[in-house]
């Protein structure tokens, strides 16, 4: 499920979920200009995934999706409600504190 | 030479009783037995050098040699295997070693763990040739040979496959002493490895394994740090482990054989949710009112129903709360359910599922709300606050709309949001925002059943309806687009958990909805595939006359055991009666294939024992009568006839 927020075509032309078709051509165009040009700051773009690298065929194709209404509808369900970011929960499964790399080792047994 | 005859064998029947009753022991009786072990050893020992020096010095020197290796040898066999052969990797030497140790009827089977030990400290492709060919020429297979496969894994760094195989010999009814008494030994010493000291515990109480001095002091450690019953004093641990070798290596855990201190509360820090599984209660003062499953520490509580809280320090006057955690508060007049609050002073409030930290409320009421280091008076706060199924330190929602009746479903924290200024929290943010966590952490059955309920909520809210509708028609999407983008986002986020949790072996979370039935029924009728598959290849390799090894034929059965029992545990009683009767067939018939064509009697019965085992789980008549005839069989084995007793 993770691709409807990193693949997500607002998030890939970062703009707004509300934002107009005229808006979002804009910012594509100027986008595709900026990667032509290999401007370090249209490289990566946000999503609450964390950063992802932006290439000119993504924008291209988030512009399609954008174009479709109903791809635009999903697209617009997945941008409007994912939240800011969203940092990694604490791990439960991580090995206890109590582990003791080597142990084995120590006292004759393999591996 | 009889002088020496007799009180040599008197000794040697008197050690073979003291470890066959260590054996017995896991208490301070095995120390007794192991030092008068250790004490009638010296004396053979003694006895037979004697006797050597005695034949060297009237000039028999070729006699005192043959009495030196046959009564000095064996007394030192042991210790010289362990400490010298092993660890120099002697593949043969080691199964000399172990076979002249006395390890009483079939010593070869020790001889083979002791070799397959000594591969796996040095593995080397003739030794595990020379390893496999004396294994083959074992039939049929025994617990020996599973234990020496399991260790040749280990030696190739496969200690996954090695557990597994060592876990299996629970199941055979063959069992030589001394070879359990190995695979205890490398399972304690795994479990303390891997920190698994609660696994180890519950060996120990079930005693599952015949105890080395070594395995002993870690079911010791494992014991007291999980606080069982029958954990050894702290003197008789030490004692423990002044009997078990590699007393350098095992001294820091004697430091930290000690019951987990329960979680001490920092100043003003937070309390944490409790749900009323507390059992430590210290100078607690018991309401005058109902009190159900708390634990409750200096408080005073007048007219108050509680029910599953934990409270520290806390004076609360007439108030109801349920599942709550309160600590360092002063609440007065207030009703709350499920709400964990800490340093806060609450007056005449109403909260329901809210987290409140460091706040001070007068005459509020919050519903679903999360609250930190706010001041609130005279407020009503409905949904306020909220972010699901993360642990967020200063974020705030991005969703701005009103809410009503929120409520956390991952049970996060909000730490350094603002109350009042956080925007409301709608079912649809706190779905994604649950679903992310659950993708980002660690799978966890908990977490799984909050994202399920989440997006089932989401996906079913009017509101979520409403906003789709309202943007269908807003963006000129075809007929049907609202219906349909439903689904798919239903479908896409089932097969994303649906993955998650095929990878981590979970269950389907009970969840009336698209998702939760999505899920329950992708999980069931895939794992059930899975499992009708992995049977029937099985089974189909008897007619395809493609025959293997036996150890191979028990690695395959455990790992179908394996999986049928992850299945079960991940789908429940129902998928586990729906899996039985396919894994009934085809185990029956090959357990019968296995003792009549293979003569393997040993995994025949240990496959009749796990069907009768999961017949009696599911409640099946017929397959119980036929797992108790099966298992009622007299099974030869190396070691004699065993017939166990069923009811």
């Amino acid at each position: 499920m993770t691709e409807p927020i990193r693949d997500n075509p607002f998030f890939v032309l970062g703009v707004a979920p509300d934002a107009s078709r005229i808006e979002i051509e804009r910012e594509a165009q100027k986008l595709l200009g900026m990667l032509e040009l290999g401007f370090a700051d249209a490289q990566t773009y946000g999503t609450p995934l964390g950063s992802q690298p932006r290439t000119a065929e993504a924008v291209r194709a988030a512009v399609a999706a954008l174009r479709d209404p109903y791809r635009r509808l999903v697209a617009e369900l997945w941008a409007r409600h994912a939240p800011k970011a969203v940092p990694a929960a604490p791990d439960p499964a991580a090995p206890e504190p109590a582990a003791r790399a080597g142990l084995r080792r120590a006292l004759g047994w393999r591996p | 030479m009889f002088g020496f005859a007799l009180p040599y064998w008197a000794l040697w029947w008197l050690h073979r009783k003291a470890i066959d009753a260590r054996r017995r022991e896991r208490s301070w009786r095995y120390l007794w037995w192991s030092s008068l072990a250790g004490v009638l050893a010296s004396g053979m020992i003694v006895l037979g050098a004697s006797a050597a020096l005695l034949c060297w010095r009237i000039g028999v020197w070729w006699l005192g040699l043959v009495f030196a290796a046959w009564l000095v040898l064996p007394n030192v066999a042991g210790l010289a295997v362990r400490h010298a052969l092993v660890p120099l990797g002697a593949v043969r030497l080691a199964f000399y070693g172990g076979y002249f140790s006395r390890p009483g009827p079939d010593a070869e089977a020790f001889g083979l763990c002791c070799a397959a030990w000594a591969f796996s400290h040095r593995p080397t492709g003739d030794g595990e040739a020379w390893l496999a060919r004396r294994r083959t020429a074992r039939v049929p297979l025994g617990d020996a040979e599973v234990a020496m496969t399991a260790l040749i894994a280990a030696g190739r760094g496969d200690a996954d496959t090695a557990r597994q195989l060592l876990r299996s010999l629970e199941l055979l009814v063959e069992a030589h002493p001394a070879v359990r008494e190995l695979v205890g030994e490398w399972l304690a010493v795994d479990a303390a490895e891997r920190g698994a000291w609660g696994e180890l515990a519950a060996d120990a109480v079930a005693a599952r394994w015949p105890a080395t001095p070594l395995s002993l002091f870690l079911e010791g450690v494992a014991t007291r740090r999980a606080a069982t019953a029958g954990a050894p004093s702290r003197l008789e641990l030490r004692a423990r482990w002044l009997l078990a070798p590699h007393r350098r290596a095992t001294r820091p855990l004697i430091a930290e054989a000690r019951p987990p201190a329960p979680p001490r509360r920092a100043p003003g820090a937070g309390a944490g949710a409790g749900a009323g599984a507390g059992a430590n209660a210290g100078d607690a003062a018991d309401p005058a009112g109902s009190t159900a499953g708390s634990t409750a520490t200096g408080s005073a509580a007048a007219g108050s129903a509680t029910t599953g809280s934990a409270t520290t320090g806390s004076a609360t006057t007439g108030s109801a709360a349920t599942g709550s955690t309160a600590t360092g508060s002063t609440t007065t007049g207030s009703a709350a359910t499920g709400s964990t609050a800490t340093g806060s002073t609450t007056t005449g409030s109403t909260a329901t599922g809210s987290t409140t930290t460091g706040s001070t409320a007068t005459g509020s009421t919050a519903t679903g709300s999360a609250t930190t280091g706010s001041a609130t008076i005279g407020s009503a706060a409905t949904g306020s606050a909220n972010l699901a199924g993360s642990a967020a330190n200063g974020s705030v929602n991005p969703v701005g709309s009103a809410a009503t009746g929120s409520a956390n479903p991952a049970g996060s924290a909000v730490t350094g949001s603002t109350a009042g200024s956080e925007p409301a929290a709608e079912p649809l943010p706190r779905a994604v925002a649950a679903h992310l966590a659950f993708c980002a952490g660690a799978p966890s059955a908990d977490r799984l059943a909050d994202t399920v309920r989440a997006w089932d909520a989401a996906l079913a809210d009017p509101s979520t309806h409403t906003w789709l509708a309202r943007r269908a028609i807003a963006l000129d999407a075809p007929a049907g687009a609202v219906d349909r983008a439903l689904r798919e986002v239903a479908g896409a986020i089932t097969d994303e958990l649906a993955r998650v949790a095929d990878g981590s072996r979970l269950g389907a979370p009970a969840s009336l909805g698209p998702v939760g039935e999505g899920l329950a029924r992708r999980l069931r009728h895939g794992r059930l595939d899975a499992l009708e598959q992995g049977f029937t290849r099985w089974e189909q390799r008897r007619h395809d006359g493609a025959v293997r090894s036996s150890i191979d034929e028990w690695r395959e059965f455990i790992a179908l055991r394996a999986a049928y029992t992850d299945a079960a545990a991940g789908g429940g009683g129902e998928l586990r009666r729906l899996a039985f009767p396919h894994a009934f067939s085809t185990g029956s018939h090959m357990a019968a294939w296995l003792w009549n064509t293979r003569q393997e009697y040993v995994l025949s019965h240990a496959i009749s024992k796990w069907l009768l085992a999961e017949a009696l789980a599911v409640g099946d008549a017929e397959a119980i009568e036929l797992g108790y005839r099966n298992c009622s069989l007299r099974v030869p084995t190396r070691l004699g006839d065993v017939q166990e007793e069923h009811p």
